[in-house]
This record gives C-alpha cells, structure tokens and sequence, in this order.
C-alpha cells in the first residue's frame, strides 16, 4: 500500500509542476446562480487542457492569458463564455432556467422529469460515494421506496437480495432486471465498481417498464456508467480509502463452559431418570458417566462434577472462544480509484480504474476486485455519432462457507459446539498434542486410538477453524463488456440509433478439501473445479421521431426491434486423492467426475412507444412490446406487453400566483407485463436427462414432465401518484400508491408421486402486491454558510395469495393459502412450562366427535398434537424506509442515512438450536439457565433433559418481532480550501471519514436483523461495520 | 448534394438493419438432454433408459441405503444411536405426515422408467429385437419388485387391511390420478409380471457381472414374494426353477465374510452396482453402518447371542475400531468398504435355499435337508427336524442387516419386541399394529384426490 501511495504523490507532483510552468496571470472569482454560490461547476480556457473546478462556496483562481475565452458550464445549465481582460477576477451567474428540467434515466432513452407519468426513482453517484458497497445493489437501501434489499451477510462481493414493490412470483425468478447502458447485464453484479456508475434508476410501475416487456415484471434497475462531455477539458480525480471493519450487530451471548458443564449435568441426569432410574441412580449415573458422556474433559477430576450437580473446581485445561477463532473483528478494508474525463468539440471520453480489497467478516474470506472502464463518444459527422462503452472487470474471491448447517459453516459452528471442547488436540491427559514441527493440530474430534478427548459428540470430524485455513473455496470472476452503437440524425426529427453489444463472463470455482484433515481425509482430499462461460449479444434498432406540430402539441415516437442470445457452457471435473501440498486435478489419483454442458436461451423482440404532451401540461404515453422466447413452445412464444399513462402538470394550471405550493402533478399509469426468468432453459419440453449413469454405462431417466403449453407469467400493474414541491420547491416530494397482480405463475404444480413424476411445471396460482411509497425531500438551511437538506422515504407492501392449484401448501414455518400472505408464519402455539413436571406445553385445539375444531383450545405437553395456527405475525416489514441528511457547515460536510424496518417477524432457529439441551454437547445460551428445575417452578424455559423431547421444536416460542434501525453510512469530510491547493492546480481536495453500518438499533438481538424475506435464520455470516479514512482529489 | 448526403444516410441506415432483422431461431438447441418423443429408435436407446432405471434403485433412499435401513432399524437387530439423527423417525415409529415419502419417490420414479421401456414397441425399433425384448424382461422384473418393496411398507396386509399400493403399469398414462388396488390383486400383477419377464427374457443376453437383471431373477424374485404372501406352492416350484438352474453356489464358509466385499460372486443373482467413480458417498450404506461421521445404526448386544460358535456368520458382527473396544458394536462384515464402493446385493442363492426349505416345511416336503444345506456351509450345527420359528431364526442369521427381519417378523404375525432401552420405539409394537404400514405420503395425498390415508394417520 505504501508503494502505491508513493507512485501516486510522484505522478500528482510531476502535474503539479507542468502546471506551474504554464502558469500565466491569476484569475479568480465566484460561479453562482440565482439561489447562490455554485459548487462543482467546471472553468477552463477553451481550446486547452486548463481546468479548474469550483469548490463548495463556488470559487475558484485558474491561470490564463489575455485575451483566453474562459468557458463556464454545470450540468443543466447555459455554458458562460468570458473572454479574459486586464481585471483578475471574473464573477459569473449562470443561468439557471434549465435547472428544473431535471432528466431521469428511463427504459431505452431518457425524459425530462416532468414528463414521467410513472414510478421512477433515480440515486445518483453523490448517493454510492457515501457508502462502501461492493455491490451497486446495497446502494438501493434505505434510499429508494419501494426497493426491498437484504444484504448478503458478511462476505464481500456477494449480492444482495432486491425486490422491487414485493414479492410476485413463487417459483420464478422475482429478481428484478438489471440494464447496465441500455443493455441486459449477464454477468454478475459484483464485478461494476459503484465508481463508474453515474446513476441508478429504478423503474418501478408498468409505464416505465413495459418497453422491457418480458422481464419487467419485478421490476427495472437502470444503471448508467459515467461518460465525459463535449468541450470539457480533462478532470482528474483521485480517491482512496482504508479502513477496518468487524462484525455489525453482536453475536447472541453464549454461556461460560463452567456454567454450561453443570446445566449439560443436569440435563444428562434427567435424561436417566426419563429412562426410568430413581433420582439417586440418576444422580449417580451422571456423576461417573459425564465425562464419558461428554467426551473431553477440560477439569483435572476424572469425576468433575458432584452429586449435588456443582463442579468439584473451576479450573479449566482449556475454554475455546470459537467467536474469536473463526470471526475476523479488524478485516482490512482498502479502496483506490481514478476517473479521468473529459472531450473535444468531437469526442469525450471518461476512463476509470478501480481496485478494491476488503476482507469479510469471516476469517479468510476476502474479495478484490479491479475494474476499468473506458466511455467513448465520437461525432464523426455532424448527423453521424458513434461511442463505445467498454469495461473489463476481474475478481478474486475466498469464499468459505458463509450459511448453512453444514460441519464447516462458521457461524453454525459458534453456535453448535460448546466452548467446552478444545480448538486442539488434547491428548487423553488433557496436554496439547504437537506434530513432528512443533505445531499444535487442530482438534476434529475424532482422533483413532484414544478414549478421553478424542471423540467429540458435536460436529465430530470436522474443526470449522481448520476448515477455514485447510480448505480452498476461490471464485474468479471476469467480466467483459464491449457495448458500442451508432446513431445517425437522418432529418432533424428522425433519428436511427443502433446498438450492439457482447458480454463474456467467466467464473472459475475451485474448491480445495485437504487430503488429511475433515471430511474428505478418508479419500485422500478432494479437489472440484468448475468454469461458467457466459456469453451474451444483444442488438437494438431504434428508430425515434419527435416534433412539434401547431406549437404545444409535441409528439415523440419509437420503434424498437431487439433481439438477445444468451450461451451458458460450463465444463466442471472433481478428483481425490492428493498428496500433501498438492491441490491441482492433475494431481488426484482418483478421478471422480467430469461435466460440462452447453445451453442457449434466445429473445426477439418488437417494440414501440408513444409520447405525447400537450403545452407541456398534459402528458400521455403508451407502449407495447412483443417478445418471442426460446423459453416456450411454438404456439405460445410470443407474449404481447404494453402499458398506458398520462399525467397533468396541476401548477401548469392553477396555483400559478401561489407562494405556498411551487408544483403539483398528478401522474397514473397502467400495465401488462411477463416474467420468464429463473425457469431453465426449455420448460416445456419433457426431456430425457443423460449423465444418470451407472459406472461406465450412459443412463437416461426421464426429467419432470413438462407442459407444452407453458408460457409467461404475467403482471398487471396499476400505479397513481402525486409529485409536489412547496415554497419554491424547498420541500419536495412524491406519493404512490400501486396495485400489482401476477397471474399464469409458473409453478412446479405438485403430481401424484406414484405416476412416477413428482410435478409438473405449469402456469397456476395468482398473488398480489399493493402497497404505497413516500418521499419527502426538503432544504431545511439555506445560507451563505450552512446548508442543511433531509430526505425521507417510507413504504409498505402487502402480499396477498390470490389462486392456488390446491387447497394449501406448507412450505416450512409457512401455510399458503388464499387469502393468506407467501409470508405469514403458521406455526405451534407455545402455551409456556407446565410447573409440576417442566415439560413444554403447546395449544391444541378441542375437536368435536366429527373431528372439527370447537373453537375451544387445550394445552398438551406432546408436541405432535398441537395444532399449528396463523400467528397473524408475518416476515414482511409493514413500513421500511430511510432518513438521510447532508450538512455542510463551511469546509465541513455531514451525509448520512439510516434505514429502517417496522413490523416484521423473525424465527430465530439459531437461538432454539441454544436452547436445546437433548444432545449433549452443544453450546448454549445463558437463558437456558433459568430453566424449571423442581415442581412448581414459575418459568417459560422448560425441564432441560437428554431424554427424547420436543421443547426447542418450532413454534412462537421462537419468533421475534424483528424492528430495526441502522445507520448504514455515515460521511464526514473536510474540504481543504487553500490558496496553495489552488496554486498547485488542485481543483478540491477532501478528506473523510466513512463509516457503514456504525449502529444498529433492533428488537430481537444476537442475530442481523436482515436474514431473509422469509424471516427465517440459516447460520448466516454477519454483515460488517466498516470504519475508514478517505482523501479526494480533483485536478 | 443535400440531397446525395441524404441518400448517403438512408443507406446506411438500410445497411443497419438488414444486419439486425435476421430472423432470430427460437427453437431450442439440445446440447445435452434429449426430447421424449422419438427418443427411442434402437435396442441402445433402450439400454440407456434401463441404466437409468437401475440407477433409480441405487438411490440412498432405496437400495442405496434407506430401504435396507428402513427395515432393519425397525426390529429387535439394531437401533439408531441419533449420532447424526438419521433414522430415529422410522426407527421409533414415529411418522410424520411426510418423513416416510423416499421409498414411495424414488420406487415409482424407478416404476416410471421400467414402464417407459416396457410402453416401447420393440418391433419398431433398430438393431437387436430380441435383446430389447431381453431388457423389457428386465423392466417388468424392476416394476414387480418395486412395486412389493412398496407394498410391504404401504400395504394394509400388515394389520389385516385389503387395501394396497396403485400398481402403475404404463408410464403417463390416462389414469393420471391411479387410486389403490386391493392388495390381492397387486399380488397378481407382480406375480403376472415376472411370469412375463421369464417369457421375454433369453438368458444367452444375461451379464455375467449379476449387476443386471437375469432371466432366472424373475424365479428368484418370485420365491421371495410368494414366500412373503404364504402362497407355498409357488415358492417352492419358483425357488427349485433357481436352484435347478445350477447356475448358483452357496458360498463356502472360509469365503463367507470375504464374500461381502466382493462383486458378483457365485452366491449373486442379482446385485446393484457400486464402485470408487459412481456411489453413494456419505449417503451410503457403509457410512451410516460405521465410523464417527454417520454411524447411526448399532447393534443390540443380543444379536451376540444368536450364534453358536464356529458359525462364521458371527464374523460379520464386531466393535467399530474407530471407538473404544466394547463401545459401539456394529456390522462391520457386510457392506465393508467404509466409503460405499461395494455392490448391494438385491437377491441372493441362500436366501432362495431359505424361501425352498420354508416353502417345503408349508407344503410337508423336505425342509431339514435343504436347510442343512446352508448350515453346514456356515460351521452351524445342522438340524434334526425344523420349526418355522427356526426357519425365521436361520433368515435372522444369513440375511442380517440385509434389510430382511422387519418383513419377516410382520409377515408371521409376531410382534416387535422391545428388548433394550436403547431400541427407538417406546415399547414393543404388536402383531397387527397400524403403525406396521408406512402413512401415505402427504405430498401423494394433496395431489391425488383418490388416493387414500392409512388408518391411524
């Protein structure tokens, strides 16, 4: 790090003195517009390389010569020319009228803000350089209504999940799609660095999305990728960050092992007497069998626990902290880029290279990423344009595992096995064992020919923390875009447009289990490798045809033609047997598999679109699109999509003397649109599937029947809403309300097993999502100073079944049914512990002589009786949202931005799992600790035994109220604003703090609180707070 | 030249987009599964699917392992210790609306792929008619043993019930919602198939490796059913078809533990096959038999006590070495590779010997000399005169861990004694008890209106 660092101050010396050379005559002054001073606005002498940006109090000194014309210009404002004179100082109000005419990022093409008559919301780059996302998706959170974003835990470079205003497909992709510069991405969203990006849209409702047809029903995420300016001399800018960071929210707490020891005693103890031994032979038995029982023994008595259930001593051999072992709590975090912009009267260009490493939150796991794109546009005649966006991204990831139960999970780790078993080898005294170099073994508790402290009854054979250093999970990723296009004016109102692009994407998984520790020992270890390519073209032809006909009626019209190819070809072998050291296939001694396959999905497309406004006031749009599928059968390929939408600009018409309200617009649209993502390649075709083989033997079973008559799910969208602005637009905002209904859903509709077929995939069942969003933006400080705006966005949206092929599905903690959410829990009732013997009790109901519920409920201590009901408690927030600020006192700024959920329900089966006591060994909690013990006893933690028991079943004894509140990014910077920075040709220079994730406030704690949409827990690596220190240059 | 330049452009444009309007083909490329229809054209095309289907059996929730568990666990041989909490449902006869769901998925896919071979038109296909024929016979063998592996679980016989399994005899069929056939007439159609599968099958085609099925398996399968329904005339004729044959040996007793980790051995009729390339893995049955990692299945002490000395069947049974001696006693002889490359025998010569000598003592024949013909291959005493409950006790001795004594101690009627605390059920299960029928899978209920629950579900 200190090379490079080094490398850069010596490159950003030698410009500074090319600069100083060229140096002239001083000019200085203040850019402003009618509101004030103007930050950011770019100053250079026309014809040269000389720029120089305003800082925040709009100043700025740049050098040039008598008689240089000084060119002025700020994104959608009149560019100010000056031609410099005697006088050095030149202050200049730009002219700010196309201020208002805000332009959003829609599908194929942009509008002026006023012209939008459906949901759109857009982030730009001042929103991704307050935060440190890996991912460009974490970027949605908390900033945008209606966008649900759960992060992917504590591993860098995973994706989070995103859902656009709900849920609304079950066995079908409901990931919304991605358009990085007009074209679907298929790579993975990891590899764009939120460096280039200038802009995210996110298109909501069916007027903004239908043009995408097919895949818009979840929804639209448009990300535009900075590009430079015409006449706009080169800008510079340089950033770099390092920081640390450790786990977000605290690990549940775990009891200390000289309490657990006594609380497993017990229970082993009521484990005999279950089995019937009278107390004292009870008691007796647990005495002399407890450590046999256990396994390990950490204490220097044989018998270390007494009669009376009290150890005999304290003292401990060993007492692992497998949190601190397997846990990273300072993971380095560190960020460099550079983006260099800039253009001619003919071409601009904008060139960034970004390189970020960030250790996650689990030992080992890490993740970097380079990154460089290069955006460039020529006008090569006056009516003739042609650019290319190019990106090439690489990525390396260790990627133990993060989730899950299986032995080498970290986190399923910490809370499985107790810290009463020892990181390593004990020999059967309870001395550490060494190897032949001195090194202590990693203990995995199944060590051949020793009694005591050999076996260990939880998660025998496997040591997660010598999993995490023995073991090998790399994913390469590399990312390839080439996106070019042409567009051609053929008159002034017709505009040909053509775009072509390829993608490749590469991902290299390699997996590395060691040859004589864990699981893969008895096979002499195991190596797998699998390589993806992916390849995708996409061509646009875009005709475009706007004018104005008897001065206000404006008219503009597209027609489409797209057509898409994605190849999947993947190639994947597995070998075992290695010696030590070697962990390449070439060196497995026993080949144990070899696949690949190739599998091609294609989509035609036509599509047009229709705007019209009349005086700027009223505004009408439609669209259609028709897309063909490789997806599906001849007869029903081809999908018909469209939308309608108009708005009415109220302040065009009324309120026009109004001090109060500065805009008023009411917009609605309506929409039909498909889903055919996430089904495979060819659903409809009943295949027969080769690779069943039987040793050397080709076999074939026959795959899932299929419907040949498969075809789209399909979105009806219904959106209304009000956008307003008050007191000159110092307090803005918008409010919709939508209604989204997805019928035809593809689903894998249960068959009777016995015909041989478990199901068939078809088109049944119909949910729907309605819900509302709010925005509210406003300038609390105006003044030469201080200046002080906050943002607020709330949502909510409400899941409803509206059709099922059956009565009901259970699909885990969850009953399906219609009129039912996907997402309503529908589990046992916990009816707390029955005082005279300590068992746990469920509600039941009572059932007449027929069989039917009366009504009336009864408590059982069987776990199998209890009925399952309706908690009326679901996993989907009823209001989630975000509150940002940005704060700027002098050369200081404060950004930051909480998010929040309300509402929503968690099980928590991570806690149950340390709530239980009928396998010994496992860790627990310190709640277990106020269990019932003797008759009587008032308490909600039942009877802890060894014996066969339900207690920690699933029911609502586990499930929590999962309201929370996050400060996801905290941003605190100082401008340095000096004469000398500016002499040295310095346009600004920050340097800040950065903070993510600094707090979390939360109801039910010990867990994140973002684990799923389904509210359940799988063991997940925690997410990272990240502290770091940044410095910015522009030159 | 304005009007040139525009011209110019209108051509470049027209050049654009006959670039772009190729007609984009949105049929599907096939890389690498094949369409159903017109998928079968030869006696190789054939084959594969029969690959397939064997390979349906080698699931670990069929031959694999969960079947043969299934059975085992439930008796008074072994129980399942909860190491990693496999089979302590079955085990204690504890079901739950869904848990007993492998045996009934994967034996009707495997059913599926034997009608889709039998469903072929074999005159219509290229290369060898009569090797096809040959694998149809193989297929009609899979669907009779099947659909009786299912039955013995399913089936009301178990506590006196009539009802029975659906028998599926065509694959996609109009009767796509099969109801329950008596259990009377499943019998038939099992017995009716393997007559069919003797018919069809040419036994210059059988494989010497036994990892197919043979012409005489269909004899051999059918001892074994008509032994289990007590129909003893057709035990006896179909058992001496096997053994008259002479195509078998009992295996000697020095090679009697060797033999169990050997493939296709002189004792084999029929096995599925495993090897270091294509297994179970963990999922296997060696691996839930023994070691640390699974090791769910212990023996109970007293199957110590069955054997006389010098039986070398005793052989079979020891202490894990990967435990304290005298900690975890286990199978350690049958299945022995502990990463599951061993075949799984699916019918064998003794047990034919066996189904002969009881269908013999039913029918007042010879039963002392057939049996002793096993036991003086063992180092066993041999018998003088012999009972049924000997006959029984001879099975428990060959076959154990086999996944046999379940079956045999419900199909005489007795109960399943609980005789150590360690055993997974509460207390012993009596003859006629509901909970000797598997419930019918939930998932099988919800989809098929005519599909009916088993009482006490």
């Amino acid at each position: 790090m200190k090379t490079r660092l080094n490398a850069w101050l010596t490159l950003i010396l030698a410009l500074v003195v090319q600069v100083t050379l060229a140096q002239e005559k001083l000019i200085t002054g203040i850019v402003s517009d009618d509101t004030g001073p103007l930050p950011g606005v770019s100053v250079f002498v026309k014809g040269t390389a000389n720029a120089v940006e305003t800082d925040f109090d709009g100043n700025y000194n740049i050098s040039a010569n008598v008689g240089d014309i000084l060119v002025f210009s700020y994104v959608g404002m009149d560019a100010e020319e000056r031609t410099v004179g005697q006088e050095s100082v030149l202050n200049v109000v730009l002219a700010s009228g196309n201020l208002l005419e805000e332009v959003v990022i829609v599908a194929y093409g942009t509008q002026s803000k006023a012209a939008v008559v459906g949901a759109v919301s857009q982030i730009d780059s001042s929103v991704l350089e307050t935060q440190q996302n890996v991912s460009v998706g974490s970027a949605l959170q908390g900033s945008v209504p209606g966008v649900t974003v759960i992060s992917g835990g504590g591993q860098p470079g995973e994706n989070p999940t995103i859902r656009v205003r709900g849920v609304g497909s079950i066995n079908a992709s409901a990931e919304p799609l991605i358009i990085v510069d007009g074209v679907q991405f298929s790579g993975n969203l990891n590899a764009i660095s939120p460096d280039e990006v200038e802009s995210m849209t996110v298109l909501k409702d069916a007027s903004s999305t239908s043009l995408y047809g097919s895949r818009a029903a979840n929804g639209v995420i448009v990300i535009t990728t900075k590009k430079g300016s015409f006449d706009q001399a080169p800008r510079i800018s340089f950033r770099a960050t390092a920081g640390l960071a450790n786990i977000a929210v605290p690990l549940h707490e775990l009891e200390n092992t000289n309490r657990f020891s006594e609380l497993q005693w017990e229970a082993i103890r009521n484990g005999y007497l279950d089995n019937g031994d009278p107390l004292d032979t009870a008691n007796q038995r647990a005495v002399d069998n407890f450590v046999s029982t256990m396994g390990y023994n950490p204490y220097d008595s044989a018998t270390p626990i007494g009669l009376d259930g009290k150890l005999v001593s304290q003292d401990l051999k060993w007492n692992t902290d497998w949190a601190e072992n397997l846990l990273n709590d300072a993971a380095l975090r560190q960020e460099y880029s550079m983006n260099v912009s800039g253009g001619s009267k003919q071409t601009t260009y904008m060139f960034s290279a970004n390189y970020l490493s960030q250790e996650g939150s689990i030992q080992t796991s890490n993740f970097d990423r380079l990154s460089t794109r290069l955006n460039i546009t020529s006008e090569i005649r006056d009516w003739l344009q042609v650019g290319l966006n190019s990106s090439y991204s690489t990525s390396g990831q260790n990627f133990p595992t993060q989730s899950g139960s299986s032995f080498q999970s970290p986190i399923q780790w910490i809370y499985s096995v107790s810290s009463y078993y020892p990181l390593y080898r004990r020999d059967s005294q309870g001395e550490l064992i060494q190897d032949g170099f001195g090194d202590y073994i990693y203990d995995y508790g199944n060590t051949p020919g020793q009694t005591l402290n050999a076996q260990r009854p939880v998660l025998g054979g496997e040591n997660a923390v010598g999993a995490l250093y023995y073991y090998k999970q790399d994913n390469k990723r590399d990312n390839v875009s080439l996106n070019s296009f042409i567009k051609a004016d053929i008159t002034e109102n017709l505009t040909w447009r053509t775009q072509a692009t390829y993608q490749k994407y590469f991902f290299d998984s390699y997996s590395y289990v060691h040859n004589e520790y864990g699981y893969a020992a008895n096979v002499g270890g195991r190596v797998s490798q699998n390589r993806d390519y992916t390849r995708s073209t996409n061509l646009i032809n875009q005709l475009t045809f706007s004018d104005t006909f008897a001065e206000n009626h404006n008219v503009k019209v597209d027609l489409i033609q797209e057509a898409f190819a994605e190849e999947l070809s993947t190639l994947g072998a597995q070998g075992t047997g290695f010696l030590p050291n070697v962990d390449v296939l070439n060196g497995a001694t026993t080949p144990e598999g070899v696949s690949g396959y190739t599998a091609e999905q294609r989509l035609s497309s036509y599509l047009g679109r229709v705007q019209y406004n009349y005086g700027k006031k009223y505004y009408l749009e439609g669209s259609y699109r028709r897309d063909g599928s490789s997806k599906f059968a001849e007869d029903v390929r081809w999908g018909g999509f469209f939308s309608v939408g108009g708005s009415w600009i109220i302040t065009e018409d009324f309120f026009q003397d109004s001090e109060t309200v500065s805009n008023l617009k009411v917009r609605a649209s309506y929409g039909e649109l498909g889903n055919n993502a996430g089904i495979g390649y060819f659903p409809y075709l009943s295949l027969y599937e080769t690779g069943w083989n039987e040793l050397e033997n080709t076999g074939v079973i026959l795959g899932s029947v299929a419907d040949p008559l498969l075809t789209w799910e399909k979105t009806a969208q219904t959106n209304i809403g009000v956008d307003f602005g008050f007191f000159n637009d110092r307090l803005t905002g918008s409010i919709d309300w939508f209604k989204k209904k997805s019928i035809d859903l593809i689903y894998d509709k249960p068959l009777p097993i016995s015909t041989g077929n478990s199901s068939i995939k078809t088109n049944v069942g119909s949910i729907s999502n309605t819900g509302w969003e709010l925005l509210l933006t406003s300038v609390n400080v105006e003044s030469e100073n201080i200046y002080w705006s906050s943002s607020l966005n709330l949502s909510s949206v409400k899941n409803n079944i509206d059709e099922l092929s059956q009565e009901f599905f259970i699909t885990g903690s969850k009953r399906w049914e219609v009129g039912r959410s996907l997402y309503d829990f529908w589990i046992r009732d916990y009816a707390g512990v029955d005082p005279s013997n300590g068992d746990a009790l469920w509600y039941k109901d009572v059932l007449d002589a027929e069989g039917n519920p009366t009504g009336e409920r009864d408590v059982t201590n069987s776990y199998a009786e209890a009925t399952r009901y309706y908690q009326d408690k679901t996993s989907l927030p009823s209001v989630q949202g975000g509150f940002s600020n940005f704060v700027k006192v002098k050369n200081f700024d404060l950004n930051f931005l909480f998010n929040f959920s309300l509402g929503a329900y968690v099980y928590d089966s991570t806690y149950a799992g340390l709530m239980d006591y009928t396998s010994v060994g496992y860790a627990s909690h310190p709640d277990a600790a106020n269990r019932w013990t003797t008759p009587g006893d008032i308490t909600d933690v039942p009877r802890l035994t060894t014996g066969q028991n339900d207690a920690t079943s699933q029911s609502n004894r586990f499930l929590f109220k999962n309201d929370y509140l996050r400060l996801k990014s905290l941003n605190f910077g100082y401008n340095i604003a000096s004469e000398g920075l500016s002499n040295a040709g310095f346009s600004n220079a920050r340097i800040y703090f950065q903070g993510d994730n600094l707090f979390t406030v939360q109801s039910h704690q010990g867990i994140d609180p973002e684990q799923s949409l389904a509210g359940t827990t799988n063991s997940r690596s925690y997410p990272q707070r990240i502290y770091s220190f940044g410095l910015t240059f522009d030159f | 030249m304005k009007r040139f330049k525009n011209i110019t452009k209108v051509m470049f444009v027209a050049v654009l987009a006959m670039a772009s309007c190729t007609t984009e083909d949105l049929d599907p490329t096939l890389a690498q599964d094949k369409p159903v229809e017109g998928s079968i054209v030869s006696d190789q095309d054939l084959y594969g699917v029969s690959k397939g289907m064997y390979n349906r059996m080698t699931s670990s929730a069929y031959y694999g392992r969960d079947f043969i568990i299934n059975s085992e666990v439930r008796t008074d041989n072994v129980f399942a210790n909860s190491n990693s909490g496999r089979f302590t449902t079955t085990a204690g006869f504890n079901y739950l609306a869904d848990s007993q769901n492998g045996l009934w998925n994967q034996g009707y896919a495997a059913i599926g792929s034997a009608n889709i071979i039998i469903g072929t038109d074999v005159t219509t296909l290229e290369g060898d008619q009569d090797y096809a024929r040959h694998i149809q016979g193989q297929a009609y063998v899979v669907r009779a043993l099947t659909h009786f592996n299912i039955l013995k679980n399913y089936g009301q016989q178990n506590f006196g019930g009539t009802e029975g399994i659906p028998y599926v005899k065509e694959f996609k069929g109009d009767d796509i919602y099969p109801s329950r056939d008596a259990v009377s007439s499943n019998v038939t159609d099992m017995m009716a198939d393997l007559d069919m599968a003797f018919d069809l099958m040419d036994a210059s085609y059988d494989d010497s490796s036994k990892e197919f099925v043979t012409k005489m398996t269909a004899m051999a399968i059918k001892s074994r059913i008509a032994v289990y329904f007590g129909d003893w005339a057709n035990a006896a004729s179909a058992a001496s078809a096997v053994i008259n044959s002479n195509q078998y040996e009992i295996i000697a007793a020095a090679d009697y533990v060797a033999s169990f980790g050997l493939d296709s051995t002189k004792n084999s009729i029929f096995e599925l096959a495993f090897s270091d390339t294509d297994n179970n893995g963990s999922n296997s049955l060696a691996f839930i038999y023994r070691g640390s990692q699974y090791g769910d299945i212990e023996c109970l002490d007293n199957i110590l006590t069955l054997y006389e000395a010098g039986d070398v069947r005793a052989d079979i049974i020891g202490y894990d070495p990967a435990y304290a001696d005298g900690e975890k006693l286990r199978n350690l002889g049958k299945f022995p590779d502990d990463l599951g490359y061993d075949n799984v025998n699916v019918i064998r010569y003794e047990e034919v010997i066996l189904n002969y000598a009881e269908a013999l003592l039913n029918t007042g024949g010879d039963a002392v000399s057939v049996l002793n013909q096993l036991t003086s291959m063992r180092g066993a005493s041999a018998y003088t005169t012999v009972t049924a409950d000997d006959i029984l006790n001879e099975r428990r001795k060959e076959l154990m861990f086999e996944g046999f004594r379940y079956d045999d101690l419900v199909r005489s009627g007795k109960s399943i004694e609980k005789i150590d605390i360690r055993q997974n059920f509460a207390a012993t299960i009596p003859a006629g008890s509901t909970v000797l029928a598997y419930p019918i899978p939930q998932g099988e209920l919800d989809a098929n209106s005519n599909m009916t629950q088993n009482p006490g579900y």
